[in-house]
């Protein structure tokens, strides 16, 4: 849902905001998987168990506070109808992405 | 988006890296902590698919939520499922616990799923005028 945000920059910066948010998203991949080794090494494993839940945790407040803090531009929305209409075509597809996903 | 766009975009780039730090580690550890709670493999298998479901369920639901909640809100309520779904982890007890846990926990996740981003950045959507 954020990259609805992404969209909102003007068109000729939109290429690059888009890669920078990939990323950012391949470094959190990696420093992830760079935290999970580290703290198996440092902690025994239940202490780093609970250790990694609370931070998963402690994450949803940190990313919900961004958000909150943030300044979020108003979307504009269409119109019900079209809404509908334009949802309707296009679900087929939109279902079977999804079901590929999974 | 003007003026204060790179206040906001810094702002979505951070939480993008801090979920997906979090999401990376979390595809890890899950089974193998489900495993150290006595989980057989398919147990741990019904909860990872819940985790599938939980996404789907959020890819489904997340357009009527923003609709009716309002972007910000849907952007600042979801996250606290994280908080959520890793209390039933800590402190639940028996499957029933940790499909709820696997489920609340992956509401956010949206396209970069398990395993971080590796997946992701391929949809981007419609824009709106905004401001």
């Amino acid at each position: 849902m954020d990259q609805t945000l992404l969209a909102e920059v003007e068109a000729d910066k939109r290429t690059s905001t888009f890669s920078h948010y990939n990323l950012a998203g391949y470094a959190g991949s990696a420093l992830g998987g760079l935290i999970l080794s580290l703290v198996s090494m440092i902690a025994s494993k239940s202490v780093g168990d609970t250790l990694l839940i609370a931070c998963y945790a402690a994450v949803g407040v940190l990313v919900s506070l961004i958000y909150t803090i943030m300044r979020i531009p108003g979307l504009v929305v269409p119109s019900r109808q079209m809404y509908v209409h334009e949802v309707a075509k296009s679900n087929p597809t939109l279902l079977g992405l999804a079901a590929l996903r999974c | 988006m003007s003026g204060s766009s790179g206040n906001t975009l810094r702002g979505v780039y951070a939480a993008k890296l801090a979920r997906t730090v979090a999401y990376s580690y979390m595809a890890l550890l899950l089974p193998l902590y489900l495993s150290s709670r006595g989980l057989t493999p398919l147990e741990i298998g019904i909860v990872l698919a819940c985790v599938g479901v939980g996404n789907l369920l959020m890819l489904t639901l997340a357009p009527a939520l923003v609709n009716l909640l309002g972007l910000r809100r849907t952007l600042t309520i979801l996250p606290l499922t994280l908080v959520l779904g890793s209390l039933l982890l800590l402190y639940g007890n028996g499957l029933a616990a940790y499909i709820l846990g696997g489920l609340l926990g992956s509401l956010q996740r949206h396209p970069d799923g398990v395993g971080g981003a590796t997946r992701d950045g391929s949809n981007t959507p419609r824009g709106g005028g905004g401001g």
